[in-house]
């Protein structure tokens, strides 16, 4: 090779180095707008706050949450992250340069240069580059998708804190029946007609409604704080969830999300870059540190041109668990994918099932359990004018539709719960992760489910 | 039975000589029959007695009856009926012949009575005549007596009456659930030859006892303790028919009690009367007392009699304060004596309807209710009352009136409230009256 060519290789690698550019916010927008074609709402920049008066929507939250979180924007710079890897392995290896000058006794001076690359680097550069773009796509795609879990994180914080809200005032209300019932007590006993047992029964029920009703505002508070760290900022939020709204679930539900599902297409990847990474480290851990290229010796303006090659020799080792790695590496990522297949076909069956079981059991609720607590106060009420019961049953009729109100809220924020989870894995999103347990063991609501 | 020309000419007598009873003393003494049934002879049967002034039953009726071969013959039916206690309270309750209680029936001693009993229950029943002495097999003791009566069935008793007074008839066959639902009435045996002179007023008032839960429309026979609706002919005040009494007249009320569980004191205001008859027989003369109050034992008749020479509206009832109140509710708080204020406030923050009541009685509510102030249960009768000429009477249940005036509606009908005369009514106190008389407020 001549020292010409040699320099026009140079020149050609600087140039191509500078072809993959990396800029960290473009890969941010370009995540959000290709979740924004995934899912609605994931809103542009400067989302504003709603206005006084204005309560925050669901898909306010949503929107306000992508827009201006800083965790999301810190997870989604993987994806500028991913793009520099790319764009560093798309370039071929640099030379490494040895020149030794020396000028012996002044007879004139000598110039000893060898040039040489990793062969490994150099025969396996399409392994090498093909892999590198494949965790770049796989990297995409986990912004993406964090984006729209992200989204639909915040949707379940904003239905959390609605129903804590909800929960808080109802346990108000409990609290202000039994402190009701104990003027009555306070009454009887001043009035000297009933034993202080009586009175000191009626204290009991009223610290432990209050106690009650401080945990319900302390858990509203909390969900609060969580809503406000999602959207990164305050709003005033609606005094109720919303009733549930028809969804339309299709036949092949599961087909639909595990094609539309990032988290899925990212195993895949990485699935796929695994098996070329093993290709590629066969070839690394064979050849090792070898590096070959050509040698020039210039010597009194005479240049003689040969081959120059360095390699570690293999005297303890030929790179067997490196290979073996790579192998238990790729089928690793191949079992991963499998699972997660599974797993996704499983979570969206149970988020339909559960935003079925939920959807009836707030009718339920609604239509009929409701409807008859408030008869059973209404005649309640009429015994109480007819002198046939008392004060007391009349609170205690009181309360259980108060509790009927409070098993409402439950069951409206398990079918939001299950909505956005089955929406989000429509979506393309990750398995929401619901605990498939019995009706009732989780309607105590922890606030979302982790991923 | 044959009638001889001697019993006609007898029973035509007898007839005659009833007719002027009103105000005559009749010198024929009635044989005072023993009270115990064994020194009862078994008399022959008389032709059929016409010669009494026949009882009135306040909301009430008397069985009609037809003479078949000179035998009284009644029919009674006993029959799921539709009852009214009061207005607004109404139940599905068991009689007779379509009323409860079951319509009077009325005799004279000597007459042969052939009762036709048809069951149109949906169980057995049986008819025991309280009191009379008769033929073990007529007595109607369900199992012991007589086979019980089917549904759909008919049986009939028969016998001739051998003493005169005041007894009842009721079912004997599962008697706490079927008397609890009404199957009682009255029976009254005239004598055939009255003993001094015969009442210008007869009345027959049957008491019993009743459960009925506020809004429920059928009566409750397993109640043993908490009767809530207490009756004088199965009517409870304001729903008891007041007894009309022109001033003079001679009256006898006769009482018979077969509430389940409970003796009810009936008091009479502006009287006192002597009790003159037990479902036993006739209480000597020299053994009558005078009272006010008269006790009824549950499964006992008592008569009294008196001159109504007192005009006015005059309140009758059981003197249990508890038995002249109606649905009254038990187990609630005692709210006597409260802050009402208070407890509305608290209260009134979940309930915005809820008035606090109790806290100085229970007069107010009937009142309340009456107003449209407060909604009740349907079906159901504040505790408490009516208005009344001066205010609204706080009583209810076992109450009624005797209105005594000098003149009555010929046509029988309701002469309105006593107008007192001028000065013979309680009033307030004017503030001279309290300085001359020396009366510090």
């Amino acid at each position: 090779m001549s020292f010409r060519v040699l320099i026009a290789l140079s020149v050609s690698a600087a140039t191509l180095a500078g072809c993959v550019s990396v800029d960290g916010v473009a890969e941010r927008d370009r995540a959000l707008s290709a979740a924004a074609d995934h899912a609605d709402p994931v809103a542009p920049y400067d989302v504003p706050l709603p206005q006084a008066g204005e309560t925050l929507s669901e898909d306010g939250a949503a929107a306000l949450a992508v827009a201006r979180n800083p965790a999301l924007r810190a997870q989604l710079a993987e994806a500028g992250l991913a793009r520099a890897d790319w764009a560093t392995a798309v370039l071929p290896p640099n030379p490494v340069v040895e020149a030794t000058w020396f000028n012996p006794e002044g007879t004139g001076a000598v110039l000893d240069m060898d040039v040489r690359a990793p062969a490994a680097a150099i025969l396996g550069y399409p392994m090498r580059r093909a892999a590198a773009r494949a965790a770049y796509d796989g990297a995409q795609a986990q912004a993406v998708m964090d984006a729209i879990d992200f989204a639909a994180d915040a949707r379940r914080s904003w239905v959390e804190a609605v129903a804590a809200n909800e929960r808080a005032a109802l346990q108000q209300q409990i609290l202000q029946s039994a402190e009701a019932a104990l003027v009555v007590a306070e009454e009887i006993d001043t009035a000297g007609n009933a034993p202080t047992a009586a009175l000191a029964r009626q204290q009991l029920m009223t610290l432990a409604a209050r106690t009650d009703a401080d945990d319900a505002r302390q858990a509203a508070m909390l969900a609060g704080l969580d809503l406000e760290v999602m959207i990164a900022g305050e709003a005033e939020l609606p005094d109720r969830l919303p009733d549930p709204a028809p969804v339309k679930v299709p036949e092949d539900a599961a087909e639909q999300a595990l094609a539309a599902s990032l988290p899925l297409a990212a195993a895949r990847n990485e699935a796929e870059r695994a098996t070329r990474a093993a290709g590629y480290e066969t070839l690394d851990s064979l050849l090792g540190a070898m590096e070959i290229g050509p040698a020039f010796d210039i010597e009194g303006g005479e240049t003689e041109t040969g081959i120059s090659a360095h390699l570690d020799l293999p005297l303890f080792g030929l790179g067997h668990p490196q290979r073996a790695a790579a192998r238990i590496r790729a089928q690793q990522a191949a079992d991963r994918y499998t699972a997660l297949e599974a797993e996704i076909r499983a979570a969206i069956t149970a988020q339909v099932a559960e935003m079925n079981w939920a959807s009836e059991r707030a009718r339920f609720i609604r239509e009929e359990l409701l409807p008859a607590s408030t008869r059973s106060l209404d005649e309640t009420m009429r015994q109480y004018n007819a002198m046939q019961a008392g004060v007391y049953a009349l609170l205690d009729a009181f309360n259980a539709q108060v509790s009927a109100g409070r098993a409402y809220v439950d069951a409206m924020a398990r079918y939001h719960r299950a909505r956005i989870a089955y929406m989000a894995m429509m979506q393309g999103g990750s398995p929401a992760g619901v605990q498939i347990s019995a009706p009732g063991a989780g309607a105590a609501a922890n606030a979302g489910e982790d991923h | 039975m044959k009638l001889s020309r001697r019993n006609a000419l007898l029973g035509g007598a007898t007839g005659l000589a009833a007719a002027g009873l009103i105000s005559s003393r009749a010198n024929a003494q009635t044989q005072s029959w023993p009270a115990h049934s064994a020194t009862i002879p078994a008399a022959p049967a008389q032709p059929p007695g016409r010669g009494y002034r026949p009882v009135v039953t306040p909301n009430g009726a008397t069985l009609p009856y037809r003479v078949v071969d000179g035998v009284k013959v009644f029919h009674l039916i006993a029959e799921e009926v539709e009852h009214e206690f009061a207005p607004g309270l109404n139940a599905t309750c068991w009689g007779y012949n379509g009323r409860v209680h079951g319509p009077t029936i009325e005799a004279v001693e000597g007459d042969r009575v052939r009762v036709y009993v048809t069951n149109r229950l949906p169980a057995p029943t049986t008819v025991h005549w309280h009191g009379v002495i008769l033929p073990s097999g007529m007595d109607g003791v369900g199992g012991l007596s007589q086979r019980s009566i089917h549904p759909g069935e008919t049986f009939v008793y028969e016998w001739t009456f051998v003493q005169h007074g005041t007894f009842m008839y009721h079912s004997h066959h599962d008697e706490m659930t079927q008397m609890a639902l009404g199957l009682m009435g009255m029976l009254v045996v005239h004598p055939r030859r009255p003993r001094g002179p015969q009442p210008d007023r007869d009345f027959a008032i049957m008491l019993s006892e009743w459960y009925l839960p506020a809004g429920a429309s059928r009566p409750d026979p397993n109640q043993m303790s908490d009767f809530n609706i207490l009756t004088m002919n199965a009517r409870c005040y304001p729903g008891t028919e007041p007894l009309l009494i022109r001033r003079g007249e001679r009256v006898r009320i006769r009482f018979g009690n077969l509430s389940a569980m409970d003796h009810h004191p009936i008091h009479l205001h502006g009287y006192a009367f002597r009790i003159t008859e037990t479902d036993g027989g006739e209480i000597p003369a020299s053994a009558q007392h005078p009272d006010t109050t008269v006790l009824v034992p549950t499964g006992a008749t008592r008569t009294v009699e008196f001159v109504a020479d007192n005009p006015g509206d005059w309140a009758m009832h059981c003197h249990m304060t508890h038995h002249v109140m109606n649905q009254m509710g038990h187990g609630l708080p005692n709210l006597t004596g409260v802050n009402a204020r208070r407890i509305d406030r608290a209260v009134g923050q979940v309930l915005p309807t809820y008035m606090t009541m109790g806290q100085d009685g229970m007069g107010e509510m009937g009142r309340h209710i009456g107003m449209g102030h407060m909604d009740v249960p349907d079906n159901s009768l504040p505790m408490v009352g009516a208005e009344g000429p001066h205010d609204y009477i706080t009583m209810g249940g076992m109450f009624t009136i005797l209105k005594v005036r000098d003149q009555l509606p010929a046509d029988g009908s309701d002469p309105g409230w006593y107008d007192p005369p001028e000065g013979t009514m309680a009033r307030a106190a004017s503030t001279d009256e309290l300085r001359r008389d020396g009366i510090d407020v």
